[in-house]
């Protein structure tokens, strides 16, 4: 019973869903209230994760684990954080400012990173992957587009470059529908799957 | 209003025949699910890495990928899930049991739940610890910046990035590198997909990143699901040939 | 061991000849079956004894040179063989069966056959002078004293019967008395299991186990600190004789039963008798050839013989086997109180020089972008032509009249900020400058203070943004809110479907996914435009190609297109030629891996080559 009721529930769910999207107006204010649901139990769960979270890293600080430094600074810029929005409100100005001038330099570093990173597995991926079609096809491509991104040949305006150009941009078009495709049937098969009771993400 | 009738139509259908392939795939392969089936080379190394960090008494270390604030996970979020509950098990009596990381709310519970309920079928509840399902973070770099220092565990045997993975992603996955840490990621993302083929990481593109349980062997569900998935997109080349057909020919504008 | 008929002494099983006094073991030796000796009745005994002796007079010569080349104890031997056959009685001769009679005939003749062993008896009688016979006795006593001891010790350490325990006092084993009379001060925790060994040493390890986990689980804090300070092969290198005395011990047993004793325990033997050997006396020499060809090989480890057993090592092997088994049982404990504790991991070895391309690669970056935002002026941008979705998007910004409703949809992360307001300040200026009214929106909280950030940098007053909560789920529910009235929609903003132009300003391919698939269906192809970074322009094309977009922009090349498409300044802050020199740099650095892999190749077939 404890393992079915999950089942039928998220069931129940799915199909409810379903069946307001294709009926409609009957079922708008069943699923306007569905949703309303959804989003409050999604927006718990994140609570609860948070929660978890600053009791771990609190736990750490107890007991003195490895890197209870960052623990530390993690749980002081929580509460500076989570205080100050209370104190101030999300509206006020200084306080998204504050908020920004903390983030953006981080995340922006953390991109940039990435970019460096990037650079440096280019120069790798033939030495770890070898020569194979989906490396050629990759080096390749990355070269034409990379060129055609500097904008160098657009701005020469030769119409016949500028057709192929055009064409070459719309290449990446064909792969990424058929991932697309691919991921869209694998989506939906497994949503499938979790409204027959088949998978049950929840665990045991 | 006819555009979304057809519309409607037309997803229901695709819905009825995804039913009935599914229905006819766990009917034929009932006794031998995994017969036969087309697996993804990355995760059967997956398997490997779980025996071999299990032998070695290392930890493995799963990212499940990220998700929008205070949203219900998707089911690419999902993908990473099959392979938490297999390394789990795995790791039940593991000198280092597994640690999962998500950055949403949702997937950190739901890992959570995963991890806590294999411990109770071990019958070993007592080694649980909230701290093998955390959150790493509630926003896509926050996910990253919690993400890289696990990823640098010294105990690491692996990682695994599974599920919704953005581009940055590749700082963990260079960060494995440099530690010589096999990795294996999977991700809907098309441009994370392209970035991490650059690195060493063994890689599941398109579906096969949904297809976890499939490759591991461990639900058969999950194995019908990939045969109803080639029988589908059988299905689609042939809708797509068909309509080509038909707009040269003019009869479809 | 046999009795010698002669001087009563004890013999080996297998000898023929006394060793003590050199007389024949005669009446011990039994042959069986002999009774039947038919078939030795082949040829008449005058053809034999013809053919003997034509054999004696032969092999006569070359006995005699075996005789010189060979020690005086073979030639004793001969000698002393003919002279045990004369000295025999007559009366033994008519009294013996014909059968023995015949063997005994056989023995003096044929040499090598039967009087093999007796001339190896004899060489040790040769061996042995008088001034070296009472130290051999003595010696030799010895031995077997040992050996008695050795077998003494086996039925020791044979699991006995509770009830066959003569000494036990109060119900208490003996075995339990002797460890609590050495370990007084153990006496009351210690609680072994009393179990009946009457089965043999198949069964000798378990119940020894067992009684050692129970010792240990009662005496864990005493022998605690033995058992972490030492390793089996401290706690075999022990200086205590009872130590080595066991280490003696150990294995004989293990000979028995060797497949049946656990492994730590076969381990530490081994260690123990590759640890402990002890000088072997100065007349086992002697005796080791002999031995050795009786097939009594001396086991170095069951048979040392310097030490000599008294009663005090009887108690200390069974305590140190018993102490052995507590600290086996102890380190048994502390694993299993270390479970899912973790072990601390060992330091992995960090491989140096790994990132040193890295970094050199990085840096060579760095210092080309730097340069060019220094010393390169930026370039004016040139008239190009528009990609089609950037067209595509202007069409439908150029319908856009003044009082048009323009939702603007912030879903982009910090870090992606410089590159979007880029691309949609332009833009929000142009709708600006329209007349359009803007409303902004977004669902990630990090949208609150990114749109305030862009607004500063579109130029156009600052508004109010709404936040959007539960991801596609809120998507969903804005999409389905016809009448406006929904909990889950912020205050302020309207049903989509009144709004002439949502605009999205994206970084991630969920998110584009969220609004195009769960709100599209319920909204016009014209309603959605979309500004996105470089990275998502490959999954806008089938959207767009499909229909399900009126246009998008993705990317700073495209945003300054568009910008100049609406006659809007590009941000002053676009660096186009570091964009580009960035660009370069990672062609440059593709085009390094493709040929270092190749000069790599080359290298190792080159390599390969000589050595076909």
């Amino acid at each position: 019973m404890k393992k079915t009721i999950p089942i039928l529930v998220a069931a129940a769910a799915a199909l409810f869903i379903l069946a307001a999207l294709i009926l409609g107006e009957p079922l708008a204010g069943w699923l306007e209230i569905v949703l309303n649901w959804a989003v409050i139990v999604a927006s718990a769960a994140l609570l609860v994760a948070i929660a978890t979270l600053i009791l771990t890293h609190l736990r750490n600080i107890v007991r003195g684990k490895r890197g209870f430094i960052f623990s530390i600074i993690l749980i002081s810029t929580f509460l500076v954080s989570f205080i100050g929005a209370l104190v101030f409100g999300v509206d006020n100005s200084a306080y998204l400012r504050w908020v920004a001038a903390i983030q953006l330099p981080l995340e922006t570093s953390l991109l940039g990173l990435a970019a460096l990173v990037m650079t440096a597995a280019a120069l790798q991926i033939f030495r770890s992957r070898g020569w194979s079609l989906l490396t050629l096809t990759f080096g390749i491509s990355a070269l034409v587009f990379l060129v055609i991104s500097l904008g160098l040949l657009q701005a020469l305006n030769i119409p016949v470059l500028t057709t192929v150009i055009n064409y070459l941009q719309r290449l990446p078009m064909i792969g990424a529908r058929g991932l697309l495709i691919g991921i869209g049937i694998g989506a939906l098969l497994m949503g499938l799957r979790v409204v027959l009771g088949l998978e049950r993400p929840w665990g045991e | 209003m006819n555009e979304i009738i057809t519309l409607d139509l037309l997803a229901i259908a695709i819905v009825c025949l995804a039913l009935l392939s599914l229905a006819i795939a766990l009917l034929t392969s009932r006794k031998h699910p995994y017969r036969n089936l087309r697996k993804n080379e990355a995760l059967l190394d997956a398997e490997k890495l779980m025996h071999e960090a299990a032998e070695k008494g290392l930890r493995l270390t799963i990212g499940l990928g990220v998700n929008q604030v205070s949203s219900a996970p998707a089911p690419a979020n999902l993908a990473g899930l099959p392979v938490l509950r297999l390394m789990s098990r795995r790791s039940v009596f593991n000198d280092q049991p597994a640690q999962a990381l998500a950055g949403d709310g949702a997937l950190a519970a739901l890992g959570q739940l995963i991890v806590r309920g294999k411990y109770q079928n071990a019958l070993a509840t007592e080694l649980f610890k909230p701290d093998f399902g955390l959150l790493a973070g509630a926003t896509p770099y926050a996910y990253l910046a919690g993400l890289l220092p696990e990823v640098n565990y010294r105990a690491n045997a692996g990682v695994f990035l599974l599920g919704s993975q953005r581009p940055e992603t590749i700082l963990a996955a260079s960060l494995a590198e440099q530690k010589d840490l096999p990795l294996v990621a999977g991700t809907d993302d098309l441009s994370a997909q392209a970035v991490l083929l650059a690195t060493n990481a063994r890689l599941c593109l398109g579906e096969d990143a949904l297809n976890a349980g499939a490759a591991l062997e461990s639900d058969p569900g999950a194995a019908a699901s990939v045969r109803a998935q080639d029988w589908l997109r059988v299905l689609a080349v042939l809708g797509l040939l068909a309509g080509a057909v038909l707009k040269l020919l003019g009869v479809w504008q | 061991m046999i009795l010698c008929p002669h001087c009563g002494k004890e013999n080996l099983p297998q000898a023929t000849r006394c060793v003590h006094c050199g007389e024949d073991l005669e009446e011990l030796f039994r042959i069986e079956g002999m009774e039947d000796n038919s078939a030795l009745q082949e040829e008449p005994d005058i053809s034999v004894a013809d053919l003997l002796e034509s054999f004696r007079n032969d092999s006569s010569p070359k006995d005699e040179e075996t005789r010189s080349a060979d020690s005086t104890g073979q030639a004793y031997v001969s000698d002393s063989g003919a002279e045990s056959n004369a000295e025999m009685p007559a009366e033994e001769e008519e009294q013996a069966p014909e059968w023995l009679a015949r063997i005994r005939k056989r023995a003096q003749q044929e040499e090598d056959a039967a009087g093999e062993l007796t001339r190896k008896g004899n060489s040790l009688d040769a061996a042995r002078s008088e001034d070296h016979r009472g130290r051999v006795d003595e010696e030799f006593a010895n031995w077997i004293g040992r050996i008695r001891e050795n077998a003494r010790r086996e039925n020791l350490l044979m699991p006995k019967p509770a009830i066959n325990s003569a000494a036990s006092e109060e119900g208490v084993p003996e075995w339990l008395r002797k460890v609590r009379e050495l370990q007084p001060e153990a006496e009351d925790g210690e609680q072994f299991a009393e179990e009946p060994a009457e089965e043999p040493a198949v069964e000798e390890v378990e119940p020894e186990e067992e009684q050692g986990e129970a010792a240990a689980q009662d005496q864990a804090q005493e022998t605690e600190s033995v058992v972490e300070q030492t390793s089996p092969e401290e706690i075999l290198g022990d200086t205590e004789p009872a130590a080595e005395a066991v280490s003696e011990l150990e294995p004989e047993p293990e000979a028995e039963s060797a497949g049946e004793k656990a492994q730590p325990a076969d381990e530490e033997d081994s260690d123990s008798g590759d640890a402990e050997e002890l000088p072997e006396s100065a007349a086992a020499p002697q005796f080791a050839p002999v031995l050795e060809e009786l097939g009594l090989a001396a086991d170095g480890a069951a048979l040392e013989l310097d030490e000599k057993p008294a009663s005090s090592e009887e108690l200390s092997a069974d305590l140190l086997l018993l102490r052995r088994q507590k600290e086996n049982a102890q380190i048994l404990m502390n694993l299993i109180g270390e479970e899912g504790r973790g072990i601390p991991p060992a330091k992995t070895q960090r491989v140096s020089g790994r990132g040193l391309y890295r970094l050199i690669l990085g840096a060579f970056l760095l210092l080309v972008l730097a340069a060019v935002l220094v010393f390169v002026p930026e370039a004016k941008p040139k008239q190009i032509e528009n990609p089609a979705p950037a067209v595509a998007l202007k069409d439908v910004l150029d319908r856009l009249a003044s009082g048009d409703k323009v939702l603007v949809v912030l879903e982009y992360q910090a870090a992606t900020s410089p590159e979007l307001e880029q691309i949609a300040a332009p833009v929000l200026r142009e709708l600006e400058t329209r007349g359009a009214e803007l409303q902004f929106l977004t669902t990630h909280p990090n949208g609150l203070w990114l749109a305030d950030a862009l607004m500063r940098a579109a130029e156009i007053p600052t508004r109010e943004t709404a936040f959007l909560a539960g991801g596609r789920l809120g998507v969903l529910a804005a999409a389905l809110n016809s009448e406006g009235n929904s909990a889950v929609i912020p205050a302020g903003i309207e049903e989509l479907q009144k709004y002439e132009l949502i605009l999205l300003l994206e970084d991630s391919q969920t998110d584009i996914q969220n609004w195009i698939e769960q709100a599209g269906p319920w909204l016009s192809a014209s309603k959605l435009g979309v500004l996105a970074s470089s990275q998502n322009e490959a999954l806008l094309l089938p959207y767009y190609d499909a229909g399900q977009l009126a246009g998008f922009a993705a990317g700073t090349l495209q945003g300054r297109v568009l910008a100049q498409a609406l006659d809007q300044a590009p941000l002053t802050s676009a660096p186009s030629r570091a964009f580009q020199a960035g660009l370069l740099v990672m062609i440059a650095v593709i085009l390094l891996g493709i040929l270092s892999k190749a000069e790599a190749d080359s290298s190792a077939r080159h390599s390969k080559e000589p050595e076909a």
